[in-house]
Order: C-alpha cells, then structure tokens, then sequence
C-alpha cells in the first residue's frame, strides 16, 4: 500500500477573481509535474489560497505581495461580478472542491460559503470607479448587506472512498471533517507543502521552521507528547496504604514542579509578565516552574533576538550624517559579531564533541598499547590473520609451486600424490571460510597504530589541540568585538540624540534580560535533571511497595504496564530522533549539492540535535542566515525535498514562484536535476511566463551555460501538464481570471517558448 | 497510511522494538488518540479517561493473573 497523498483535482466556483466554475485536473503520477502559468496579480496566490481555504479556512498566501493583498484586502471571497449580478435576496454560492487520493483511498473535500444578498454598500476609489464594502470581523471577508446562512454548519464536508468501493461516503458519522481533515494532511504541515515565497525566504531565518519540519512530518511530536501523557499515567491513584501514598505525594509533587501545575493539575502561573514586543499587547503570565517555563523563557529570547537586530537595523538608517562613520562602524561590528557568535557556537560544539568522544582513547591510551603487543606477539608466532592464510593459500594454487619447492600442477605421471597436496591446501584454505580468529583485532591494532598510537602528538592536535586553538581563538575575538561594539555604543549615546539613545538602551537592557533569562533556563534544567533523578528511585521504591500490598494489585500491574509502555516510547523516541534527523541532514545535503550550480562554494550542510542549522562555507563560517535569495530557495527545496524520505510522509508540493529570484546557473540546475528528485511524487508549479519561458540570461560565471528556458529543460526530461489563467482585459468579465488548459511551444513569429492556451 | 495516520517509520520501529502483540496494539491505540487531543486540545482528565480506557481493554487485571 501506498501512501502517497496527490491532489487530483480542485473546483472554484465565483472563489475570488475566478468567476463561474473552473476546474483543474492536476497531472497524475504517470503524468509528471503540473505547471500553471499566470502573470504577477492574476490568482497564481489564490490558487495556493483556495487550497487553504478549503482544507483550512484561512488564506495566508501572498500578505507580502501587495497586489495580492490590496486585492484580498479590499475584495470578498465571493466572487465580485458574481455578487453585484445576483438579484437581491437570493443565495449566492461560493465553494472549492478538492479531490484528494492517500494511497488508494479517495476524498472529495469541499467548502462551501453561502450567503443572502441584501443591499450592498460601496465606496468611491481615488482612482475612479466604485468598490465593494467588505465586513472586517468576520473570518470570510464577505460584503456589507450580505448575511451568511450556512456559517459553522454544513459548510465544510468530506466524503471519502476506499479501495474496491463504488461510492463516496459522508465521513461526518465517523468524526468532525477539520479532525479528519487533520488526520489526511494536518494544517501544520500546510507550509511544507504549500510553498510561497514568504515560507521560503523566512524558513533559515526561523529555526522553529525546521525543527517543525522534521519532528511534526515525521510525527516525532506525537512520541514526545504521548510520552508525557504515558508518564502521568505512571502516577497510581492513592489509598493503597500510608507508605504508598506517601511516595506518590512525593512523585507528583515533582510531576508537578515539571510541568507546572497547581494541586488541582491545572496549569500553575506566576504573576511575572511575559516580555512583550509593544506594549499594547495583552499581559501573559508565566508559568511557574518546570518545562513550560522554560519554553516560555526560550520563546522570549528568541522574541528579544528578533528586537534586537531590527533595532540594530534602524539605528544606521537614522539620518544623521555626522553620525555616518559611527554608524556604519557599528553596523559593522555587530555583522562581524554575528559571524563570531556562529563560529564560536560552532567550534565549541566540535570540540566538546570531541571531548566526549576522543579523550576515552586518551585514558586507554596503556591499555590500546599493551593489546597492540599482545596482537603483534601473536603474529610473530605465526599466528596469521585468517584474511592472509586464506590469501596465501589461494596463491600456492595458482603459482603451482609450494614454498618447499614441490610442483603442484596437475602431473599425469604422478596423479594422485600431486592432487592430494592441492586437495589439502584447498582443504585447508575452504576450513577458513567464515572464520575471524585474528582479523578484527588485527584490523584494530592497524587502526589505532597508525590513527593513534604511532602519530599519538598529532592525534591530541588534530582532535583537541587545534580545535581548542580555533576555539579559544574564536572566544577571545568575539569577546574583544563585543567590548569594541560596546564602545561605539557608548560613542553614539553620548552623541546627544534621543532616538539613538532610547534604542541603544533598549537594546542593553534586552540583552540583559536575555542573559539572565539563560541563566534561569540553566537552572531550571539542572532542577528539572535531579527531579528526574529522584522520581525514578521513588518509582521504583513505589512499585516495590504496591507488589508487596494484596490490595494495590490492579494498581501495581497497570503501573508495570504503563511503565513497559514509557520504555518502548522512549526507546523509540530516541532512535527514531537521531534517524530522522541526520536522514534529512544528509539528504538536504546532497540535493543541496546538485541542485547548487557553485556547490564548491559551501562545505558542509548539519542540523544540529537541537535543531541548530550550519552550512559552512570554503572559510567555515555558516552562512545560513546570510543566503542569497536563489540560494536560500534551493537549499528550502532541497530540505523539503529530503523530508520526505526519512519521515515516510509524502505530500504533495505546490510552489508559489519558485523561480523568479535565482540565477541562469541555479535556474538551469533545478530544470535538470528536479525531475529526478520528484519523478513520481506531485509537484505544481505555479509560475510566471518569464521565469517559466523565457531564455535564461548569460552568466559570466558560466559562460558556455546553455540558454534553454526551464520550462524546456524540464519538459525534456519529464512529462509536464500546463494550465494557463488569464486575467480579462475587457467586456464583462473585466478583472475575472479564467484558468485554461494549455501547452508549451514554440512560437516562430516571435521565436520565442510560450504556454499557450489550447483552443 | 496504515494504523489510521501513523507514519511508517513509527511504525516500522514499533514493529522492530516492541515484540508483545498487546503492548504493540496498546501504543497504537494510544498514537491515534494522542493525534486527536493533539488537534482538540483536549485536558488532561479526558486523556487520563482514555488511556485508562485502553489499559482495560488491552490488559485487564483477570487477564495478567
């Protein structure tokens, strides 16, 4: 069984600027990629949000596009020729339907919004014309003088059919359609799948991104929270005895300091307030203790690290220009600091990982010789490796001569004593076979004599001595910058303006309050660590004391039961956690590599068990924050290209124009090489002629890069279905797209590639 | 999917690590309502009820003497 999940078609009807009905029947996977064509402006977003829509109810595709928004904004869902047409007091119907297929199962999903109109309201435009008032309070953005009939009820629906049925059925007596809908392609998972710009360009920068990515694709999340509800299973109900419930007072006591509950297990908080960007925002408590605490103070770092650079980004753009040098120094110096923090961070992981895992050979360091001694002596006995008698033996063979010098070919006067040597030594070489004796500690001692033993002075440098170097290095150049930034601070308050001042004072006290934020962190880990500790000893002092008591019988076996359970899902957890991540590590990696036209450029791509992502360029700084647009794209796609393998969750992929900020060098490489990631998988490209069909420009970096469009490469090497949506210029349906079946050719008249409309 | 919505890689680890039939089909059950509380948002009382519901379906007490 497959499971696959492909979008098969999607219906709109008067959805947005999509007057009437369309349909696209999408490419299935015998059929290649889907490519839909469309200027900037014409619903290339609304596609993308039309799926939304429908799975999810909401539309966030496009906010950053401003025509897109100013459309969105100031337009109904309901299509607007389609509203103005329809008689007063008469339903108008907006709906998008979605066929859906995971594995050999099929849904038809569909919203549909429906209202009755009333008068509608309208407003002049600067710009001459009149438009449409829209409600703002409402989640559908539907005119003023229309009221919504079907709202919260029978709007959204599901039918599902499954292999060798005939017909769809309505799912609503199995479960709610969003619990379903969360269960085919849950909303979470929406920007892995549904890429638009925005999710490309922010992804590096929000590392949560990719933490989500991996641990919510791949269902990691699902262990980890059921993990914790397991846990509180493993804390009996009381009344079994006076000993018992004593030890369970005490391991809930800690149950609760971790997840921060009050003695009723609700959710305990502090009366400290949260940090909060503008001040305007409603008031957030802390949590007291334990885990949520310490997400809530990691989220309000990461919230002052975001404050932080945008207060560093103001400050140079305050036009002061006798403060210009100051400025620009400052500017420059947090970049540098920047770049330090990365490779600070970076180098103290190589080296503690080092530490960890290296110095044991140093503490063994007596031990791994005297077993080299043992290994040689038993060679300089004549003891060989099995590798080498076998070696030996099959060399008497084929030499025909043995070492005392007698023939060992075939003698027709002498048959049956010549063919007995080499029936012993083939005797002997086949009695090998499947034998180890001496070969792995051979293979260990020649390991650790040449890697370590023989070369002991370079094995301390390369593996302590000169990461310790780069790292002490790294530390004292980032400590002195700071001290350098510090001083141009200084420099730049005193210079008497205002604005300078108040943000160069914000921006000490946030990294003041990160530090001691971290420091708090610090100590609620290690509190958090010996309540671990304690509650396992107290566990196992509890089921002693239950297995004893004839009344806690149930008690006892459930918690043997739940704690059998925890140890499975941990066991799991943790193999799976380190599997998946370093499968996508890889992958990302590797589709990085080749779909990278300069791959030379970078040298290595990690995700760090924390989720922290380095990509080291030739000089081995990470510049995963610093990417090109085109670059940053390709390394999305290939990251979301590699989720797919080692989750096992594959989902379709529809981008929003994907191509308008890469080079002719990259644009090339992702034509060639993405047809042979995504041979069978779903792709739908939503694109623009230019970045769809137009010759790629030169490249002085590659000057003999072939010019050939992307759309041509790819339709070289994979079948392609093409849909064309063209805006109206005139008659009634000025404004309106329509989506139509198309093709891409060549057109001689003005020798050019274009995806024309099939007639 | 198999298992109503539970990855394959979960699975395939279930299968590898977990050799007692009860115990694997109890954490399935447990993964398919941990993703429904998981999208309702449910409190901890009801998922206690749940689990509480499983552990006597799976292993009842008669069963284990």
């Amino acid at each position: 069984m497959t499971n696959d999940i492909r979008i098969i078609s999607i219906e709109l009807e008067n959805y947005r600027q999509y007057y009437g009905e369309h349909k696209i029947k999408f490419s299935s996977s015998d059929e290649g990629f889907t490519v839909i064509t469309g200027k900037n402006g014409e619903g290339k977003s609304n596609l993308l949000n039309s799926i939304s829509w429908c799975f999810y109810h909401k539309e966030p595709h496009g906010r950053k596009d401003t025509q897109v928004s100013g459309q969105n904004e100031s337009l109904p869902v309901i299509n607007n020729r389609y509203i103005i047409e329809i008689d007063k007091e008469k339903i108008a119907t907006t709906s998008v339907k979605i066929q859906l297929s995971v594995g050999d199962t099929v849904y038809n999903i569909s919203r549909i919004l429906q209202v009755i109109k009333h008068r509608l309201e309208f407003i002049d435009l600067v710009q001459g014309g009149k438009s449409i008032r829209i409600t703002e309070h409402t989640i559908d953005k539907v005119p003023i003088g229309c009221e919504i009939i079907n709202e919260n009820k029978n709007d959204f629906v599901i039918m599902k059919r499954e292999k060798d049925q005939r017909d769809f059925h309505d799912t609503k007596s199995d479960a709610d359609p969003n619990v379903i809908m969360e269960e085919i392609l849950p909303e979470r998972l929406s920007k892995y799948f549904l890429l638009d710009g925005e999710f490309v360009e922010g992804i590096w920068k929000d590392l949560n991104l990719v933490q989500d990515g991996v641990e919510q694709i791949s269902q990691l999340h699902l262990l980890s929270s059921l993990k914790t509800h397991v846990n509180a299973m493993r804390i009996p109900s009381k009344g079994a005895g006076k000993d018992t419930d004593e030890l369970t007072a005490k391991i809930e006591r800690l149950y609760r300091y971790e997840k921060s509950l009050d003695d009723d297990g609700k959710p305990d908080l502090s009366d400290t307030i949260r940090w909060k960007v503008n001040l305007n925002e409603p008031d957030v408590k802390f949590h007291v203790s334990g885990k949520p605490r310490i997400k809530e103070l990691a989220a309000d770092i990461k919230k002052m690290q975001d404050r932080i650079r945008e207060i560093s980004n103001k400050i140079p753009n305050i036009s002061i220009p006798s403060l210009e040098m100051l400025k620009n120094r400052y500017e420059e110096i947090e970049k540098q600091i920047d770049e330090e923090k990365e490779n600070l961070s970076s180098h103290g992981k190589k080296y503690r990982y080092n530490l960890i895992t290296k110095s044991p050979y140093v503490f063994l360091k007596n031990a791994i010789e005297a077993s080299i001694k043992i290994i040689e002596e038993r060679i300089s006995l004549g003891e060989l490796p099995v590798r080498h008698r076998k070696q030996f033996a099959d060399d008497l063979l084929k030499r025909g001569t043995c070492v005392c010098g007698e023939n060992l070919r075939t003698n027709p006067n002498d048959n049956n004593t010549i063919n007995k040597r080499i029936q012993n030594i083939r005797e002997f070489r086949d009695s090998l076979a499947g034998k180890k004796d001496l070969d792995a500690a051979l293979d260990m001692r020649n390991n650790f004599k040449h890697n370590f033993v023989d070369d002991y002075n370079g094995f301390l440098k390369s593996n302590f001595g000169d990461l310790r170097t780069k790292f002490t290095n790294s530390e004292s150049k980032y400590e002195s910058l700071l001290k350098t930034w510090k001083g141009v601070k200084t420099q730049l308050k005193s210079t008497g303006n205002k604005e300078i001042k108040s943000l160069i004072d914000e921006q000490t006290y946030l990294q003041e309050l990160i530090q001691s934020n971290n420091e708090e962190i610090t100590n609620i880990q290690l509190e958090l660590s010996a309540n671990t500790k304690t509650q396992t000893n107290l566990r196992i002092q509890l089921e002693k004391g239950l297995k004893k008591n004839k009344k806690a019988r149930r008690l006892s076996h459930e918690l043997d039961v739940w704690a059998r359970i925890y140890s499975h899902l941990e066991t799991i957890h943790n193999e799976l956690t380190e599997d998946i991540r370093l499968g996508v590590e890889q992958n990302t990696w590797k589709n990085f590599q080749e779909l990278l036209s300069n791959p030379e450029e970078f040298k290595a791509f990690h995700i760090e068990p924390d989720y922290t992502v380095y990509l080291q360029d030739a000089h081995d700084m990470n510049k995963i924050r610093d990417l090109a647009a085109g670059q940053s794209l390709i390394l999305t796609l290939a990251f979301v290209v590699a989720l797919r393998e080692p989750t096992g969750y594959k989902f379709p992929i529809v981008i929003d124009s994907p191509l308008g900020k890469i080079d002719s060098s990259n644009k090339y490489n992702i034509g060639v090489h993405l047809p042979k990631y995504l041979k069978k998988e779903q792709l739908v490209l939503l694109v623009t002629d230019t970045e769809y069909t137009a010759y790629l420009p030169p490249d002085p970096g590659y000057p003999k890069l072939p010019n050939t469009p992307v759309g041509v490469l790819l339709q070289e090497r994979i079948p392609l279905k093409h849909f064309r949506i063209q805006k109206e210029k005139q008659g009634k349906n000025t404004g309106n797209s329509a989506i139509n079946d198309a093709e891409l050719t060549y057109d001689k008249e003005r020798k050019g590639w274009m995806v024309k409309t099939i007639v | 999917m198999q298992h109503a919505g539970i990855s394959d890689k979960i699975i395939g680890s279930l299968n590898k690590i977990v050799k007692d039939q009860k115990e694997f089909d109890m954490i399935i059950d447990l993964l398919k309502s941990e993703k429904t509380f998981g999208y309702k948002g449910d409190d901890d009382s009801k998922i206690k009820t749940q689990f509480q519901k499983y552990m006597d379906q799976h292993f009842p007490l008669e069963d284990e003497s």
